[in-house]
């Protein structure tokens, strides 16, 4: 099987002195990063433990994050991103349940590391390329090895694994569990290859392109970013932490040609009057994903990119970035949006979707019902977790042995195959992009607020997608919501953690008994006007 | 550069953070002018918009992030002083 980085071999070899990449105010040519990459590999394999396929990655948008992933990749290993942003608890908890025993560590994050070695058993290799003294880190944690820069500078040889075998992990990712533990999606060099191979099929993109890398390392957007570029030779503009927020003008000054987010980012840069006629001209293809694309922001965003042809992409993680699409058209794409949605389109050639009853019954079309997905793209599952695996990858009734993955997303298809998304089945939410299970967050408010009667809910919800939670309990009268808040924020991602926590005499029910979330939805509309 | 205005503008800025923006395990004391909102992870993109409109409505000028660097209205001090030093450069022009 390919390894991921072929393309980026490839490339290296016929555009070395081109720009690969661009981070951190830094500008390095596709020779500059394959020789870090190659180093890092040659280190990593000389220091590797058995029977580990995983490396982790904690770094952040500088070139250690890029040269790290490509080094992982290129020793043959997967990589497992690891961000500053989420709680040291949850991070620690992701290299257990990785069982990875090397990490490469960017300079940025350095304050993060030593959250995270604090009561971290297992002795690791730590590769910290631009740190040359760790005295500190060695007295303060002395069961772990230290590799410094001197040690990637020395390091003979760059090494490329051109192939693995084709179970081959290339990145594992963790998302939202509902139990209260995230679980790791393992995608495989096989998976991606069938992405990437799809997606330069359709798509012209060449060594002349600028791609965005706007999302962080930890969402799999950043995977079609890195590696769709890489594979044309063309160069990676990594926005800055503080540009994420109102990418306009970093778009306009590197005239990006490729851009791909999440919808929310149209959402603010039009609230701040920043998406006017013709403001991105240098753009030639934008991609959104992640969460439901309304009409008016797709509208806007062709508006804004003249030039620019705009696609719906939709896909979990378990699919690999993407797995169908919808290219708009200013003209009658309107007219084909679902209640003021753009629909999530066709899926991708040579992959396969159904959509079936709750029974597992296909439907016939224009009937709506649960997602499910099948191909190459799609991952064999959860790492180390057969339990959760089995749930989620299943046989439909009347098919042959395909095993489909269960989306939990409602979906309709018309007789054109278009597919319109309806909503969740479950109690999985996007907060700006992020996937989130309610229930998670459920199980850490239950710890921190000492009582069981407690749910959350998705607020507020602006244009089809939520920009936080809001929690409430009952049972506990004299809740400290700070302290109950700190405690969430000991464990959940800042996405994650409730913007309030609000308490009630009893939690409103429904005629079946159950929490009535809506009723606490009309509840904060309520307050609002 | 009106200093008083913009004094007034920062200690504005200032309490609406505090009132509205503020997490659950931030005291209101660490929040000073100089903190930068963003990686400090005092706020998101949607609580930044929510910041600059109210920047806006305190100094009735739009600010003008066509041509600002998103990390000078990250801290408030300065994005206090863009937002007053549009209205001066506008109004003088």
């Amino acid at each position: 099987m390919r390894n991921t980085v072929g393309g980026f071999l490839k490339s290296s070899e016929r555009f070395a002195s081109r720009s690969a990449l661009v981070v951190d105010g830094e500008t390095l040519t596709y020779g500059d990063l394959r020789r870090k990459a190659g180093r890092l590999a040659s280190l990593l394999l000389r220091t590797e433990a058995p029977n580990s396929p995983l490396v982790a990655i904690l770094a952040y948008r500088s070139v250690t994050a890029y040269a790290g992933i490509l080094g992982i990749l290129a020793a043959g290993k997967g990589y497992v991103p690891l961000t500053p942003k989420f709680p040291a608890e949850r991070t620690r908890r992701m290299m257990i349940l990785s069982g990875c025993n090397q990490v490469i560590v960017g300079n940025e994050c350095i304050p993060h590391l030593s959250e995270l070695l604090e009561g971290f058993q297992q002795p690791l290799t730590v590769i910290l390329p631009e740190i040359a003294d760790a005295t500190d880190l060695r007295r303060d944690f002395p069961i772990h090895r230290y590799l410094l820069s001197k040690d990637v500078q020395e390091s003979k040889g760059s090494v490329f694994e051109t192939t693995v075998s084709t179970q081959a992990i290339a990145y594992l990712l963790f998302t939202s569990g509902t139990t209260g533990e995230p679980k790791g999606v393992a995608v495989t060099h096989s998976n991606v290859r069938a992405y990437i191979d799809y997606m330069c099929s359709r798509c012209d993109l060449n060594e002349a392109d600028r791609f965005s890398q706007h999302s962080d390392l930890s969402f799999d957007l950043s995977v079609h970013d890195i590696f769709l570029a890489w594979e044309r030779g063309a160069c990676l503009y990594c926005l800055p932490e503080r540009a994420v927020l109102l990418p306009a003008k970093f778009i306009r000054d590197n005239a990006l040609t490729a851009w791909f987010s999440v919808p929310s980012v149209i959402s603010v840069l039009t609230k701040m009057k920043l998406l006017e006629p013709d403001t991105f001209p240098s753009l030639r293809y934008s991609f959104f994903c992640g969460e439901p694309l309304p009409t008016s922001y797709a509208q806007l965003w062709q508006n804004a990119g003249t030039h620019s042809i705009v696609e719906n992409l939709y896909g979990p993680t378990e699919a690999t970035i993407a797995i169908s699409h919808y290219r708009w058209d200013r003209n009658h794409s309107p007219g084909e949006c679902l209640n003021d949605i753009c629909p999530i389109g066709w899926t991708f050639a040579g992959q396969r979707s159904s959509i079936a009853n709750q029974e597992f019954n296909i439907l016939p079309r224009n009937q709506a019902g649960e997602l499910f997905l099948a191909g190459s793209q799609v991952t064999g599952g959860y790492w180390n977790d057969p339990g959760k695996t089995g749930a989620k990858f299943v046989r439909l009734g009347s098919s042959d042995d395909t095993v489909w993955y269960r989306t939990g997303d409602l979906v309709k298809q018309d007789w054109s195959g278009c597919m319109y998304y309806l909503g969740r089945i479950d109690d999985q939410v996007k907060i700006r992009g992020y996937r989130a299970e309610l229930q998670e967050i459920e199980a850490i408010l239950r710890k921190a607020c000492g009582t069981d009667q407690v749910v959350s809910v998705a607020w507020p919800v602006r244009d089809g997608s939520a920009d936080g939670v809001v929690a409430f309990v009952s049972g506990q009268k004299a809740l400290d919501e700070g302290k109950a808040l700190k405690y969430c924020r000991t464990y959940l991602p800042g996405y994650m953690v409730p913007q309030r926590i609000y308490t009630l005499e009893a939690l409103p029910l429904n005629l079946n008994g159950k929490v009535d979330r809506g009723g606490l939805v009309r509840l904060l509309e309520g307050a609002r006007t | 550069m009106n200093r008083t205005q913009e004094d007034a503008l920062i200690a504005s800025v200032l309490n609406w953070i505090r009132e509205h923006k503020l997490p659950g395990n931030h005291h209101g004391a660490e929040i000073t002018e100089d903190i930068d909102l963003i990686t400090d992870g005092l706020l998101d993109s949607m609580g930044l918009v929510d910041l600059l409109l109210f920047v806006e409505e305190q100094t009735g000028r739009p600010i003008d992030l066509k041509t600002v660097e998103p990390k000078d209205i990250c801290v408030v001090k300065n994005l206090c002083r863009i937002a007053l030093g549009n209205e001066i450069s506008q109004s003088a022009a």
